[in-house]
C-alpha cells in the first residue's frame, strides 16, 4: 500500500536547514495494521504528512497504491487523498460549525457524489461507529470519544484503503481508547490498511506489526536496542 | 458544487454577522458614493428636450490656446475646451444672414450688474440673443412680446424680455412690462416677461457667471455696447476691450443654434459651413484652422457633459473612493480567511483541492459583494434624494434609473471578485499541512 525508498525532506529557513526525514524506507502491505513509534521530534509528523500527500518532498521515491506521486499537480494528489486516505488526528480537526453529518458529508462533496449516495454511505459510516442518533450533534455537543468516532466516521465514510491515525486515542480515558482502538481493529479486519502513529506500546502492540522512527529514518530496534529504547 | 460553496460560504458569513456587515459595509459605502455620483452626472446630462427635434448646434472647432491663456482657471471652471468649439460674435454675426435655415439663434449667457428703476443695484444672470431663441427653447413668452429679428444684432437696442421669477424678485407683484432697467450704462425697456424653465437653457448653454434663474434676455447686438463678454475674450491684461475689436476677434463665445427640418437644409448648411471656412482660411482672418461640425442638439448635450471637466473630476474622485473600499474590503478578507486556514487545511487533507478552496473563497466574496450592492444601492438612493434636498436650485432631478442600478450592481459584483482574488489565492496557495493539527 505504502512503499517509501530513500524519502528525504528538508526544512528550511533562512540559512538553516533541518532534516527532517534523512533516507527514509518503509514498506507497508495491503491489509496490514503498522503502529510507527519514536521520539517527539523523529519525523512521525513529516512521515505522516508525506503519506498522506499533504507536504512534498525532497528526494527517494514514493507509491501509494502502486501509483507514483512523485510529479502529480495538486488535483491528482487531492483526488488520491479524498479516494485513497482516511485522516483520524489526535486532536480529532472536526469542523465546528458543521454538524455530525455535514462534516461527514465533506469529502464526500469533493468527491462529487450525489445526494443519495452521500447519505447511505454517511449513514452506514455513522452505523458503523455507532453515531447514528448523533448526526445532528455539532462536535461541541458530543464528548471526546463520541468526537473521535465521528473523525474516525469521517475518515470511512469514502471507503479508503489506507488509514492514518495520529495518537488517535491520546485525548481519551483509557475506556474509551479502548473502544477505538477495538474500532480500528474490526476496521483493518474488513480490509483497510492501517498506519497508526503512537506513542503507547500497549496500543502498538494490538498492530501486526511496528516499526520505529528515529532521527528521520526507521530503525531496527534489535539492531541498536540502546537509542532506540531510551527514545521510546 | 456550486450549490456546495455558496453554502459553505453563507454559512461562513453568518458565522461572524458583525464583521459579514463590516465587509458589506465597506463595500457599499463606495459603491454607493460611486453610484450617485454617476446618477447625478447622468441625470445632469439626460436630455431634458426629448423627442425628434431639428434643431443643430454649430461649431468651428479650433484651437485658441484658452487653457495656455486662462491657466488652472479653464480647467477648474470646465472652460478649457468648450469655447473652442464655439463661434465668436463676428461669424455668428457673418452666418445668421444665411436663409438656409427656418430659424436661427445665437445666445451669450453670462452675470450683469443691473440697476432697477428704483435706484437699487442688483447682479443678475442675462442672456443675450437673438429672438428666436425663446421659440427654438420652447421657453413661452407668458406676456407681452419680445423683440423684432432686426434688431438681434442692433447695438443700439433698447429691450429686454424679463424671466417670470427674477421679476418677481425686482419688481415684486407689480407688472414688469415696461419698466426701465440700466446694465452697463445702457438703459432698456422691459417688452415681456418669459415663463421661468431655467433647465433649457442651463443645460445647453455654457454659462459664463452663477445664478439660477434665466434673468434678463436681451438682443445679441447689445454685448458690442456694453461691452459684455467674457473675462478671456480680450486676454487678461486688456480690460479695454474696444466695441469695434469685437467684431473682429476670433474668441469663441457665442453658441448659434440653427433649425434644419429638411435634409436638403442640413445638406446646404453643410456645404455653407465648409464653404465659410474655406473663406476664413483664404482670407487670413481665422487665427486657427477651423473645423466646422453641424451637430444635433442632444448630440452637442453629451459631448458638452463629456467636456466638463468638474463632472469628470468629481467622478473620477469617486472612482477612487471605489478603489479604496475595494482595498479595505481586500484587508477584511484577508483577515477573515487568514483565521480559517486550519480548517481549510482539514478540507484539503479530505481531498479539497487547490482550485475548490479558491473557488469556495471567491464565492464568498462574491456573495459579500451581493450584499454591499443591496445595501450600496440603499445608501445611493438616499444620497441621491440628500443631493435633491440640498440642492433646490438644481437644473434637474436627480434619480437612479434601471440601467443605473444594474451597471452598480454589477461593478460591486466586480469590485467583490477584484477584493477577492488575493485572498483565495492566499488561502488555498497555503500547504495543508503547515495549519494541520496532527497532535
Amino acid at each position: 500500500m505504502i512503499r517509501m525508498t530513500g524519502i528525504k525532506k528538508v526544512y528550511t529557513s533562512g540559512v538553516l536547514a533541518m532534516e527532517a526525514l534523512a533516507d527514509l524506507s518503509l514498506h507497508v502491505g495491503k491489509g496490514e495494521f503498522v503502529a510507527i513509534m519514536g521520539p517527539s521530534g523523529s519525523g512521525k509528523t513529516t512521515f505522516l504528512n508525506i503519506a498522506g500527500l499533504l507536504d512534498s518532498f525532497d528526494g527517494g521515491d514514493y507509491l501509494l497504491d502502486d501509483i507514483d506521486v512523485r510529479g502529480l499537480g495538486d488535483d491528482e494528489q487531492s483526488r488520491l487523498r479524498n479516494q485513497k486516505i482516511g485522516f483520524v488526528f489526535q486532536s480529532f480537526n472536526l469542523i465546528p460549525d458543521l454538524d455530525v453529518f455535514d462534516n461527514l458529508d465533506v469529502p464526500l462533496r469533493y468527491r462529487g457524489l450525489h445526494g443519495a449516495e452521500r447519505r447511505r454511505r454517511i449513514e452506514h459510516a455513522l452505523e458503523q461507529v455507532g453515531l447514528t442518533a448523533r448526526s445532528r450533534h455539532l462536535p461541541s455537543q458530543l464528548s471526546g470519544g463520541q468526537q473521535q468516532r465521528v473523525a474516525i466516521a469521517r475518515a470511512l465514510v469514502g471507503e479508503p484503503k489506507l488509514i492514518l491515525a495520529d495518537e488517535p486515542t491520546g485525548n481519551l480515558d483509557s475506556v474509551m481508547a479502548r473502544q477505538i482502538m477495538e474500532l480500528l481493529q474490526k476496521i483493518n479486519q474488513q480490509g483497510t490498511t492501517i498506519v497508526m502513529v503512537t506513542h503507547a506500546a500497549e496500543l502498538a502492540a494490538r498492530a501486526h506489526r511496528k516499526l520505529h522512527i528515529l532521527d528521520g529514518k526507521v530503525i531496527d530496534p534489535q539492531a541498536r536496542p540502546r537509542r532506540a529504547a531510551e527514545a521510546i | 458544487m456550486l450549490a456546495y460553496y455558496l453554502q459553505q460560504a453563507l454559512r461562513s458569513l453568518r458565522r461572524n454577522p458583525a464583521y459579514s456587515m463590516l465587509m458589506m459595509l465597506c463595500l457599499a459605502l463606495g459603491v454607493g458614493v460611486w453610484i450617485s455620483v454617476h446618477s447625478t452626472v447622468a441625470s445632469q446630462a439626460r436630455d431634458p428636450m426629448p423627442g425628434p427635434r431639428n434643431l443643430f448646434h454649430v461649431e468651428l472647432e479650433h484651437d485658441s490656446g484658452l487653457p495656455e491663456r486662462m491657466g488652472n482657471a479653464a480647467g477648474i471652471w470646465g472652460l478649457a475646451h468648450l469655447p473652442d468649439l464655439l463661434l465668436s460674435y463676428r461669424q455668428v454675426s457673418e452666418l445668421s444672414r444665411s436663409q438656409i435655415p427656418s430659424r436661427s439663434a445665437g445666445a451669450f449667457s453670462t452675470q450683469v450688474a443691473v440697476q432697477l428703476d428704483d435706484g437699487r443695484f442688483v447682479e443678475g444672470p442675462a442672456t443675450f440673443c437673438f429672438a428666436d431663441l425663446f421659440a427654438l427653447f420652447e421657453i413661452p413668452v407668458l406676456s407681452g412680446s419680445t423683440w423684432a429679428r432686426s434688431l438681434d444684432l442692433d447695438p443700439n437696442a433698447n429691450v429686454a424680455v424679463v424671466d417670470h421669477d427674477q421679476a418677481r424678485l425686482w419688481f415684486g407683484n407689480t407688472d414688469p412690462i415696461g419698466r426701465k432697467v440700466r446694465l452697463g450704462g445702457v438703459e432698456v425697456t422691459i417688452s415681456g416677461v418669459a415663463a421661468s424653465d431655467p433647465q433649457r437653457l442651463r443645460l445647453y448653454h455654457l454659462w459664463f457667471g452663477g445664478g439660477y434663474r434665466n434673468g434678463l434676455f436681451l438682443p445679441l447686438g447689445l454685448i458690442e455696447r456694453m461691452r459684455a463678454r467674457p473675462v478671456f475674450v480680450f486676454g487678461w491684461n486688456d480690460h479695454d476691450g474696444a466695441n469695434a475689436a469685437l467684431r473682429t476677434l476670433d474668441d469663441g463665445f457665442v453658441h448659434f443654434w440653427v433649425e434644419l427640418p429638411t435634409e436638403a437644409q442640413r445638406s446646404a448648411m453643410i456645404l455653407l459651413l465648409d464653404s465659410y471656412v474655406e473663406r476664413e482660411r483664404v482670407s487670413g482672418r481665422a487665427s486657427a484652422p477651423l473645423r466646422p461640425t453641424l451637430r444635433r442638439l442632444d448630440d452637442w448635450r453629451r459631448n458638452a457633459h463629456q467636456l466638463y471637466a468638474g463632472y469628470r473630476l468629481v467622478e473620477m474622485l469617486s472612482l477612487i473612493g471605489l478603489i479604496a473600499s475595494c482595498l479595505s474590503l481586500v484587508r477584511l478578507l484577508m483577515a477573515k480567511f487568514q483565521i480559517r486556514a486550519p480548517e481549510v487545511s482539514v478540507r484539503r487533507a479530505l481531498g479539497a483541492s487547490r482550485r475548490a478552496v479558491f473557488l469556495q473563497h471567491i464565492v464568498e466574496a462574491l456573495l459579500v459583494g451581493v450584499g454591499g450592492a443591496l445595501i450600496g444601492l440603499l445608501f445611493a438612493s438616499l444620497e441621491v434624494a440628500m443631493y435633491n434636498a440640498a440642492l433646490p436650485d438644481r437644473t434637474v432631478d436627480f434619480a437612479l434609473d434601471l440601467g443605473q442600478v444594474a451597471s452598480g450592481f454589477g461593478v460591486t459584483l466586480l469590485c467583490a471578485l477584484f477584493a477577492g482574488l488575493y485572498p483565495a489565492w492566499r488561502i488555498c496557495s497555503i500547504p495543508p499541512a503547515v495549519y494541520l493539527r496532527w497532535q
